[in-house]
């Protein structure tokens, strides 16, 4: 063969084994999710979102990291609200607020949303490492099942195949209840985790490290603040929920104490408008450790608890 | 920029190569030497553009006193000797204080008890390469080895974007007449063959193999408080592994970009874990690395010319400043001595006229490699020694439950046997498989290499495209290359 031709065969096989890996991403595509940002919550979420959600017709959002995946029970919220009619749960693990904000504008601009509800912690704005942001514009394309974008989607994904490859391999921890990693949805998009204090991880139950003492960044909440702004410009309730900690580990941690006071105090002082709302769920509920599946997840028993409350706080806002 | 990233792969290097030859096909050559220095600084400073004016001055100094030193007649001897030791001392202080003021502060403060702030000086990329290659270069100009060079040939030489950052370190009697060779400014549809085809090797050993066992290595010696028998050894050898695939990955990736533009550059590598003693090994590992340091350290100091006696302490000192040249620290300097030790102990070993089986060679070399890697690899004393108490079973044995019954007398020592013998990473179960695909792969390929080379036929073009696209897979991690901290 002529070295020309080698060079213009190698290049043609290079692009037909690419095509195929193309193919082959777009035959996963309608099955399970693609490694788009390389973030098996993140990725699993967005594909359930555009395969087994109805954004456009959700009327309550539920946005946040695990905070909000886990701590809330969107089916009984929908079904025990006679005001929340449709509840579509887009929040993912170690989810910065700065990071959904281009989803979350994406579908109050073009969806029904009436209130938007984020449960987080103090940890969900300490400093860390950021994903890689999400194109607005694409990521909505993406959900509204564009062809053009879902080609961008499949395309970015084949960059990350390998670690499709490993989340194939560690499905059975994504699937079972009993584990952090669980990551089944229910038909809103959240899951509740079946971890109790027998079962929990030692580690994550009790003890306080300094990932946990870690300060909130001031700067994270310039995103709440526009969020709250967002309220404002798009008409929905911004429903802002400082997430219940276990009582004992605060007790024996007066940092985290602190901490998590000038949380409480700063944040309260962002969300002073009309459209947005502040509770205190760790003073309100005031839980024991019953309902708790690590020192700040709350597991099934736990997330009813909350989402009842929460239930009757919409009710109270609803009220003339 | 790393080689290893999309924008390199698919922007940069293409375009380049575009560009190059669009200027010499239209006869400017000049042109097209200065789009090779300008894209070669664009490569350097893709990185960090502070340290431009660092190597900019550096290759200005050193180039206009290599022409000063190479006029020998207008010069008396003395003088140009001063010359050249103000040049190599400039080098070596440049290299020293941005690569060894903090080891050396730190070293101060232990000693006297004081507390003298470290400067935190970010290594400027690529320094202590084009550091040697110039010293090298000086040395060749005083011996009136070097010819007369312009400025922008030079500044090509020292920056050529695919050895600027690790290497191989080229030598300048090597890489400048191949700028001037006008046969070298028409595409060669050979070279470019040859170059997709290293280059594609390299990539892949970087991202898929290299980067892969980097998990295990990390994971034990960076995240693991203890680490048991097999643990210890998975850590070890993942990281042995790592380092060569690591480092080949990228020289043959270097070596590959080099040919599309039709430059040449040395092997660095070869096979070099097969070598059956300790200066084989040397012979087989950085080999440019080995070469630098024998003509322009050991050979100075002497060489071999001066006794036994010189000629061990000249071997101990080689291997010590080139453990010291990798990094600054005393984990470094011990791995530089041990390998001095070895070698050392090699000659006197080899001079009573001992012999050792073959195979009983190769494990006692690359046991020996493999340990002493452990102390190039350790951030900290500690961390070495974590490594090492589990690789000689002082945190416990743990064997799979299937040798229970072959070695139960062992339990008697305290070996147990264990379904969770491996605890390092949550991927542990897979090391097996994968260090045997790439044995299996290594002895595949040099099965069929050593059967037919490389030769442009479908078979190998299909091999090629196909690893070039099972290497863009494993794209995603974009890891720096290890060589590049040093």
């Amino acid at each position: 063969m002529q070295y020309r031709n080698y060079i213009k065969s190698t290049i043609f096989l290079a692009m037909f084994f690419y095509g195929l890996v193309i193919l082959a991403l777009y035959q996963i595509e309608g099955r399970f999710h693609l490694p788009v940002y390389n973030h098996a919550s993140l990725d699993s979420k967005l594909f359930f979102l555009k395969h087994h959600a109805e954004i456009e017709s959700a009327d309550t959002i539920i946005i946040g990291s695990s905070m909000g995946l886990n701590n809330v029970n969107g089916v009984l919220l929908e079904d025990s609200s006679i005001i929340v009619d449709k509840v579509v749960n887009l929040s993912a693990w170690s989810m910065k607020c700065s990071y959904f904000l281009p989803i979350v504008k994406g579908i109050v601009s073009h969806g029904n949303v009436k209130r938007v509800i984020y449960p987080a912690q103090y940890f969900d704005f300490t400093p860390g490492q950021e994903a890689e942001g999400i194109n607005s514009k694409t990521a909505f394309g993406y959900l509204s099942r564009k062809p053009v974008d879902t080609f961008l989607y499949v395309l970015k994904s084949s960059k990350n195949l390998i670690n499709l490859i490993d989340q194939f391999q560690d499905w059975h921890y994504f699937t079972n209840p009993k584990t952090y990693a669980y990551l089944v949805y229910d038909r809103t998009g959240g899951n509740q985790l079946d971890i109790n204090q027998d079962t929990a991880n030692p580690h994550r139950w009790g003890k306080v490290d300094g990932y946990t003492l870690a300060p909130f960044k001031e700067e994270s909440l310039d995103c709440l603040q526009e969020l709250a702004d967002m309220s404002q410009t798009h008409h929905f309730d911004l429903i802002f929920i400082v997430q219940p900690f276990r009582k004992t580990v605060i007790s024996a941690n007066p940092d985290l104490e602190k901490i998590m006071a000038e949380f409480d105090e700063q944040t309260k002082n962002i969300l002073k408008f009309e459209s947005t709302y502040h509770i205190n769920a760790h003073q309100l509920l005031n839980l024991d450790d019953s309902h708790f599946a690590d020192k700040s997840h709350l597991n099934i028993k736990g997330a009813n608890v909350k989402t009842r409350k929460l239930t009757e706080i919409i009710r109270e806002i609803a009220s003339p | 920029m790393l080689f290893n990233s999309y924008t390199y792969i698919f922007f940069f290097l293409p375009f380049v190569f575009a560009v190059y030859f669009y200027l010499n096909k239209h006869r400017l050559t000049i042109a097209s030497q200065g789009v090779l220095f300008v894209a070669s600084i664009v490569f350097y400073c893709w990185w960090k553009i502070e340290y431009l004016p660092l190597i900019l001055g550096s290759i200005l100094v050193n180039f206009y006193l290599g022409v000063s030193l190479a006029k020998q007649n207008s010069q008396g001897k003395i003088a140009r000797k001063s010359l050249l030791t103000i040049g190599i001392a400039a080098n070596v202080a440049l290299l020293g204080f941005y690569k060894y003021t903090d080891f050396f502060i730190e070293n101060v403060n232990n000693a006297f008890n004081q507390s003298i702030p470290l400067l935190n000086l970010t290594l400027p990329l690529a320094i202590s390469f084009f550091t040697f290659q110039q010293i090298a270069y000086l040395v060749d100009s005083y011996r009136g080895e070097t010819r007369d060079y312009n400025l922008l040939h030079y500044a090509v030489f020292v920056t050529f974007f695919p050895q600027l950052i690790a290497g191989p370190i080229v030598h300048h009697k090597e890489m400048m007449p191949q700028f001037d060779n006008v046969r070298n400014k028409f595409i060669s549809t050979k070279n470019i063959s040859r170059g997709l085809f290293i280059f594609t090797v390299g990539l892949f050993k970087k991202v898929v193999i290299a980067d892969t066992f980097a998990i295990w290595a990390t994971s034990g010696f960076d995240e693991a408080a203890t680490l048991n028998f097999i643990d210890a050894w998975v850590t070890s050898l993942s990281y042995t592994l790592q380092l060569y695939y690591d480092f080949s990955g990228y020289t043959e990736m270097a070596i590959g970009a080099a040919l599309l533009f039709n430059i040449k550059l040395p092997i660095n590598f070869n096979s070099p874990y097969r070598a059956l003693d300790i200066q084989d090994f040397w012979r087989r590992w950085h080999i440019t690395l080995s070469r630098f340091l024998k003509e322009y350290v050991y050979f100075p100091l002497g060489g071999n010319r001066k006794g036994k006696f010189r000629t061990y302490a000249n071997l101990m000192a080689t291997f010590i400043l080139g453990g010291l040249w990798h990094g600054a620290g005393w984990t470094f300097v011990f791995w530089g001595f041990l390998h001095g030790v070895a070698i050392v102990f090699h000659r006197l070993w080899r001079a009573s006229g001992f012999r050792c089986h073959r195979v009983l060679a190769w494990f006692i070399t690359f046991n020996f490699v493999n340990l002493s890697w452990v102390f190039f690899r350790a951030e900290t004393w500690s961390d070495a020694i974590k490594v090492l108490r589990g690789m000689f079973g002082l945190e416990g044995v743990i064997l799979p439950p299937i040798f229970a019954e072959a070695f139960s007398t062992l339990s008697k020592y305290g070996v147990s046997f264990n379904q969770n013998f491996l605890l390092l990473s949550p991927v542990h179960d897979k090391f097996l498989l994968v260090l045997s695909g790439v044995l299996a792969g290594v002895l595949l390929i040099k099965w069929w290499l050593g059967r037919i080379s490389f030769k442009a036929n479908l078979a190998v073009s299909l091999a090629n495209s196909f690893l070039f696209v099972v290497s863009l897979i494993f794209l995603v991690r974009e890891s720096p290359f290890l060589y590049f901290g040093f």
